[in-house]
């Protein structure tokens, strides 16, 4: 008789992978991700609203990522953002719209956005063009860094992008948004996101060791690019992802010690 | 108004160019799209399509690449990108469908609804055109660069005698490329393509000589032929 071994979606391994390179630990990793059988979506949807509810009931404000989980793709996922009870049904819909895919699991995960606390997200683009390596980097506050993605002149969110040359050299800011429509209350000046800029690349400059020595895994694979991408939360950097050229080949590695996750 | 519609395109320019920018990387940078628009704008003056829709398609149709997963989800991206741009620009919400209907189709290798727009058309083979030659190859050569590809087989670099491996090797995806031209749409992108078709022919020629004198070792090499080609082709020009 065959016994069904469970399936560990690409996916997962992709964040198993900084595990091992030690960015978060293990448990942390299962209790920042909701990971559920896609025939028991149901089950999200209820553990999601009961989420929404304790928001409510502590006046926090949360937002959060549902994504559709396929066994074989390491990225680019189907995912529906939700920040509102009101907007269960479309979660739902969402769901139902997707149900015949073939997708394992759904999961979800959740990221604080209230205006007295500290949230931002972004992604570091690491790249080896002919002028040398440079880092690229974009975030915005208080959002997915999903929706980097669709960045123009009347984007929602404050938004700051730099660069430089390596690690160790001051970053340049090229490019600097302030949403039109911020309410005056939690509106940041340019200067006021800049200075917080500084302060997350300072958060992430104190992850280097663990940070160069991922990057010099990667950079063993000869790609002329990846990325990372991070969140910080009240202080606290997580590095949530990260993008290569071929990431399968990357699982592949015999240097990877992956934990299944799968008790 | 030519003019009023050259100031919409350069705003469009403006809002999208950093998105092409860091694509340099995996050879689908801002020349990438220049090329596509200048060739589109063309296409468009002898199709009669609307240009303010095709100079805008074609500055946004690979916008969503991304230097760390290239083309994966691309055109996903660059509708959202393109849908962004149409809140925010009065001269391209009333074209709305129309523009995202010509990033939608942008690439030869997919289907799509008839009749096709002639702005989609125009834009599609606009992309088409620039993905042969040596443009094409060079663009290819620095994609597989970026991916980690292998240059070429062995022992049969041009994929005479097996299946292409598009994966595998970057001089499969070259031999590939000639499977393109039959798939234009117009007569007079299928005319340009021809100029280019004897480009390919005669880098194939030539790389396949360079490796068998053991010349062709790998991407550099490779790259270093086609720019070597490009530079003589815009000296004759």
């Amino acid at each position: 008789m065959k016994v069904g071994v469970p399936v560990v979606p690409l996916k997962w391994k992709k964040y198993l992978a900084l595990v091992d390179f030690r960015f978060q630990s293990a448990d942390e990793l299962a209790a920042d991700i909701r990971r559920y059988q896609v025939n028991k979506a149901q089950r999200l949807v209820r553990d999601l609203s009961s989420d929404l509810r304790d928001d409510l009931r502590q006046t926090r404000r949360s937002f959060y990522v549902v994504k559709l989980v396929p066994a074989d793709l390491p990225g680019q996922l189907p995912n529906f953002n939700i920040e509102r009870i009101s907007q269960l049904k479309q979660l739902v819909a969402f769901l139902n719209a997707h149900r015949r895919e073939n997708y394992l699991e759904a999961w979800y995960c959740r990221t604080r956005i209230d205006p007295e606390v500290f949230s931002v997200a972004g992604r570091i683009v690491f790249s080896a063009a002919d002028s040398g390596k440079t880092q690229l980097v974009e975030q915005l506050w208080r959002g997915s860094p999903r929706k980097l993605e669709t960045y123009s002149g009347d984007f929602a969110f404050p938004y700051v992008r730099a660069s430089r040359y390596s690690w160790g050299w001051p970053y340049s800011i090229e490019h600097v948004h302030l949403p039109q429509q911020s309410a005056p209350k939690s509106a940041l000046s340019k200067l006021r996101l800049q200075s917080e800029f500084g302060y997350s690349m300072r958060c992430i400059e104190q992850e280097k060791e663990k940070l160069a020595a991922f990057c010099e895994f990667l950079d063993s694979f000869s790609f002329k690019a990846y990325s990372l991408e991070y969140k910080i939360v009240a202080s606290q950097l997580k590095i949530i992802d990260w993008d290569t050229p071929n990431d399968r080949r990357v699982l592949a590695s015999q240097d990877l010690h992956l934990w299944d996750g799968m008790h | 108004m030519l003019a009023e519609i050259d100031a919409v395109h350069q705003r469009v320019w403006q809002a999208v160019s950093h998105y092409w920018e860091p694509n340099s990387v995996h050879g689908h940078g801002p020349d990438h799209a220049m090329r596509v628009y200048s060739m589109g704008l063309q296409l468009a003056a002898a199709l009669g399509a609307d240009p303010l829709v095709v100079g805008a398609g074609c500055y946004i149709h690979d916008a969503g690449m991304r230097p760390d997963v290239g083309r994966e989800g691309h055109i996903e991206r660059s509708l959202q990108i393109a849908s962004a741009l149409c809140e925010e620009m009065p001269e391209l919400a009333g074209v709305r469908d129309l523009l995202l209907t010509t990033i939608r189709y942008h690439e030869a290798e997919l289907a799509f609804p008839s009749p096709l727009p002639t702005e989609a058309v125009c834009v599609r083979d606009s992309d088409t055109l620039d993905r042969l030659g040596f443009t094409g190859i060079r663009m290819t050569l620095q994609y597989g660069v970026w991916m980690g590809r292998a240059l070429c087989h062995p022992s049969d670099p041009l994929c005479c005698e097996r299946a292409p491996d598009l994966s595998a090797f970057t001089m499969d995806y070259v031999r590939y490329l000639e499977s393109l031209p039959q798939r234009l749409l117009t007569s007079l992108a299928r005319s340009y393509s021809e100029e280019k078709q004897k480009q390919r022919e005669f880098y194939c020629s030539e790389f396949l000589s360079s490796f068998r004198q053991g010349r062709m070792r790998n991407h550099e090499d490779a790259l270093r032929l086609v720019m070597a080609h490009m530079r003589e082709e815009s000296r004759v020009a």
